[in-house]
């Protein structure tokens, strides 16, 4: 009998004893994980499924993320263009001291080859527009319009001598390498003009991720010297490449993270000092909170590689959400001084709403986000560690008086007097109850739907107007539509490509000049073999025949023409396998067509409302809208988890009445009508699928306050208890509502609201069916 | 006491550099100061440009008008004619076949704008200038700073007294375009009433 006693006393300790073995585990792995910078992930794109990505050939993938992701541009103006020249030529050596970078060529030093790779192959290239022209003009005309260029006292960009190449089509050809859309100067670093001034273009590529959060730092420290070393007033500096908005999403991931953090930390200190007055409550929730993260990033990392900022930001809600099974603990204890008996008392209570919220939040796997995934197992895991900690360390705290927090006397004396007055009051409280419940359902229908895609974007919007600015500068193409061509050869992908640009020409998507290139594609550095011999023909016979251009040419000029250079036999050699990487670092598509594949973009990014893609039918050639495949994925996401929404809400009402029979119609009302309020005062532009991804949180708050009202059963301490969660909860959701991320913005919104309205209302539910 | 006779050598030599330098600058400074307060200028021109491999220059002739503020108008007449409009908002040009807006990408017009209306700044951008002569007649050498700008012009030398007379372009690829001018008014925005 001794010895059963003596080992019955021992459980605690040898509980206590396993678990702090367990913290500590947890926290020397996750000490070693935090030392490493590659354990945690910062690229929003990974909060969202992969499906997103329409793009599932792999190649085209790493193309697209080489083009658009790596590459970055900064723009300087300074006082004057002179100044500005000399600023861009500081910030480009700044540049070049970085690793893991590396500047684009200068256009000097990519001229010259490129001029040296076309010489051969000049009199069988032509730019769209050029071919219109020697189409539609007689030899005349074209010796004529030649014989203007010529006495101009302006001269053309020519690479090549006159008797070389007298109606300088190589110079056509090359000058538009340099011209993606817009009016570069061929400045020593390129330029260009805008009504303000000159802007000139430093621009540069990463040989690591944008996300790399080291490469982030190196590159905003090395910007943030240049400006302090600048004159402030007089320079201007415009950013644009993925990398920019990935610091920014890091930066504020890692602000929301100290914000929610430091907030809920301080809040809770406070509370407990002036609710407990006692250092060891301070302690006690202290442990409790320090072994709930532990567990909750240890248990995180072992199910993922790398944890994300913004989970880590979402997380530090877990703060608020731990610290409420502390309050319920410390205030049955004081209340009744012995904290054996209080955990006692407790435990059925305490585990079914932390089982309830570890349900709520293991929904959240359901979910098709990433993001939200690890959201759900890193809170789990932390409440599930705060429990356990509340019931092995509680009942250390030695026997006392009891002595019930003062704070719970408001209860008795004003809420409880209230809250019976107002349930006396039926008849009000249907009439009242209705036109809330029917206000919120029609304030919701009203507010429909958003599954907006900026939903997602987590750049400030000062990044954001620098980036429109760059993009109107540059006249950079658009990454986000393309079209993806597939053939059976490179020459018929290129052949594919020349027929899908002349379809669209016809159907002019943009509103401007005809002859401007509104296309990004790689025909215009290697046009296909059958366009090559087109075009050589039409040079022959326009130009170089006997009755051509270029012998009117020379008898304007008064010359036999001798020394001019016949046109060599066609070259049948410049094929995508010849280009030179310098034309490959323009054009890095031009990789792609070794697959047998290519992408076309558009240069601009206004497409005019009555050009739609799918009137393009051609075999091999598909169109992909990144934007509105997103706006249409999230909204077969929203549809999806409100259909998790509502088995969840079912799930909690047949357990709420198996587990506490009549008594769970409390749990029932209280999470109906805190959801409800909750997403109709939140709804802002539209409900989204962030809003019900958070109703799934609101329901396992209200459940938690729910269930304590009923076991151990509300009274001032169980009251105060809750009152206590849902401050400290209220103000870990309440600054995340304050975020600049939209979704954490909308889910900080809809728990905040939910949480005050389940606080307001689960006390006078709880009255009016007591009564009954 | 002895003086050190290498001192006292570096010392003139340093004096005799600084000094020219000044006067140098002083000239160039006039130059443009002088341009500046050009008001407009209307002349006629005679451009000769000789490509190598034809044995006979290419002569054309035409009108130059320069107005304060506006910019450079360009008409050419014979052989051909074209108009050229050269301002701080960029280059138009129309003959008989186009309109286009050059969009500022023409060097020569840009020297030409800037030695109208005097933004020395502007052409230090593009060109070492060495000065030579005095006020009544000078001389600008003007040779590309950078191999963008060189890969297409060697150098341009330009002469000039009140105004600009004449300009000499030599091309990277061998050829050269001499531009006279025949100014028949030439209107000052202020003039200094002791010169």
């Amino acid at each position: 009998m001794g010895g059963k006693k003596i080992i019955r006393n021992r459980i605690p300790l040898l509980l206590a004893f396993f678990w702090t073995l367990i913290i500590m585990g947890s926290s020397l792995y996750s000490f070693s994980k935090i030392n490493s910078n590659k354990n945690f992930e910062s690229n929003i794109l990974s909060l969202i499924p992969d499906q997103v990505f329409p793009s599932e050939d792999p190649l085209l993938l790493e193309k697209l993320q080489n083009i658009a992701d790596r590459s970055f541009v900064v723009l300087v103006k300074g006082e004057d263009e002179i100044k500005g020249l000399k600023m861009a030529k500081k910030l480009a050596q700044e540049f070049k001291k970085i690793d893991g970078l590396s500047l684009v060529k200068s256009n000097s030093e990519a001229t010259k080859e490129i001029e040296n790779f076309y010489f051969p192959f000049r009199h069988q290239l032509l730019r769209p527009e050029t071919r219109d022209l020697l189409q539609s003009l007689s030899p005349q005309q074209i010796a004529d319009r030649e014989l203007q260029f010529i006495y101009s006292p302006l001269r053309r960009y020519s690479p090549y001598e006159f008797k070389e190449d007298p109606f300088n089509l190589g110079g056509i050809w090359i000058k538009s390498f340099f011209e993606r859309g817009g009016d570069f100067l061929p400045t020593e670093i390129p330029s260009i003009e805008d009504k303000d001034g000159s802007w000139y273009l430093v621009s540069g590529k990463l040989n690591t991720s944008p996300f790399n959060t080291g490469q982030q730092q190196k590159l905003l420290n090395s910007i943030r010297d240049f400006r302090s070393e600048q004159n402030k007033e007089s320079l201007q500096l415009i950013t644009s490449g993925l990398i920019f908005h990935a610091a920014e999403g890091t930066k504020i991931a890692k602000k929301e993270i100290s914000t929610v953090g430091a907030g809920s930390l301080l809040a809770i200190a406070l509370l407990v000092l002036i609710v407990f007055r006692s250092w060891s409550s301070v302690l006690f929730i202290g442990t409790v909170l320090t072994c709930s993260t532990l567990i909750a990033i240890s248990v995180t990392w072992l199910f993922f590689d790398k944890i994300h900022l913004v989970t880590l930001a979402f997380g530090s809600t877990l703060l608020g959400l731990a610290a409420d099974y502390s309050f319920h603990f410390l205030a049955k204890f004081k209340a009744i001084g012995d904290s054996i008996l209080s955990r006692n008392l407790l435990l059925k209570g305490l585990v079914v709403s932390t089982l309830s919220s570890i349900f709520a939040y293991l929904f959240l796997l359901f979910s098709p986000f990433p993001g939200l995934q690890q959201f759900s197992i890193f809170v789990a895991s932390g409440l599930a560690a705060a429990c356990i900690t509340v019931l092995i360390i509680g009942p250390f705290f030695n026997k006392s008086l009891p002595n019930p927090v003062e704070f719970g006397r408001v209860f008795n004396s004003f809420f409880e007097p209230l809250y019976i007055k107002i349930a006396t009051n039926r008849g009000m409280i249907l009439v009242v109850g209705l036109i809330v419940i029917l206000s919120a359902i029609g304030n919701i229908y009203l507010r429909g739907v958003d599954d907006d895609v900026r939903q997602l974007n987590t750049s400030g919007d000062l990044l954001l107007e620098d980036e429109k600015k760059a993009q109107k500068l540059l006249g950079n193409f658009n990454k986000q539509r393309y079209f993806f061509i597939e053939g059976e050869s490179q020459q018929q992908v290129l052949e594919k490509t020349e027929l899908l640009q002349h379809e669209l020409s016809k159907q002019r998507p943009f509103d401007g000049p005809k002859n401007k290139n509104y296309f990004y594609s790689t025909t215009t550095a290697i046009p296909s073999l059958y366009q090559q011999r087109q075009d050589y023909e039409l040079i022959k016979r326009k130009i170089f025949s006997e009755q051509g251009a270029a012998s009117i040419l020379c008898k304007q000029l008064k010359s036999n023409c001798f020394w001019m250079e016949v046109q060599s036999k066609f070259n049948p050699n410049l094929l995508p396998s010849s280009l030179p990487n310098t034309i490959s670092e323009i054009y890095p598509a031009v990789d792609l067509i070794s697959a047998n594949k290519n992408v076309v973009f558009f240069n601009q990014t206004n497409l005019k409302n009555s050009f739609s893609p799918s009137n393009i039918l051609i075999s091999g050639i598909t169109y992909f809208d990144q934007v509105s495949n997103l706006t249409f994925i999230l909204e077969g996401f929203r549809k999806q988890v409100t259909w998790l929404l509502v088995s969840f809400f079912l799930f909690m009402t047949v357990a709420s009445f198996l587990l506490f029979g009549k008594k769970g119609s409390t749990i029932i009302a209280a999470i109906s009508f805190s959801s409800l309020v909750a997403l109709s005062l939140s709804a802002g532009t539209g409900i989204t699928v962030f809003h019900v991804l958070a109703l799934l949180l609101v329901i396992g708050i209200a459940v938690d306050t729910a269930v304590f009202f009923i076991t151990p059963g509300l009274n001032r301490d169980t009251w105060a208890a809750s009152t206590l969660a849902c401050l400290t909860s209220a103000i870990a959701f309440g600054i995340l509502s304050l975020s600049e991320i939209p979704l954490l913005h909308y889910f900080g919104s809809v728990v905040l609201l939910g949480l005050i309205s389940t606080w307001l209302i689960t006390p006078l539910i709880y009255f009016l069916l007591k009564e009954q | 006491m002895k003086f050190n006779m290498g001192i006292v050598r570096l010392f003139l030599m340093l004096t005799l550099v600084c000094f020219s330098t000044s006067i140098f600058s002083t000239l160039k400074d006039t130059i443009f100061n002088q341009a500046k307060d050009t008001k407009s200028i209307n002349s006629s021109f005679i451009q000769e440009r000789r490509i190598s491999v034809l044995p006979l220059p290419l002569v054309s002739t035409g009108n130059f008008k320069f107005q304060y503020q506006e910019g450079i108008l360009w008409e050419t007449l014979k052989p051909i004619q074209s108009t050229i409009i050269i301002s701080e908002n960029g280059i138009q040009e129309e003959n008989n076949f186009e309109r286009t807006e050059i969009g500022g990408s023409s060097q020569i017009g840009k020297v030409l704008l800037g030695l109208f209306s005097g933004d020395l700044a502007s052409l230090e951008s593009y060109f070492f200038i060495v000065t030579k002569g005095d006020v009544n007649k000078w001389n600008l050498f003007l040779e590309p700073k950078n191999s963008l700008v060189s890969s297409q012009i060697t150098s341009i030398s330009i002469e000039g007294r009140e105004s600009v007379d004449s300009i000499y372009l030599v091309e990277a690829n061998g050829d050269s375009s001499s531009l006279k001018f025949n100014h028949s008014r030439i209107n000052f925005i202020r003039k200094d009433p002791s010169k």
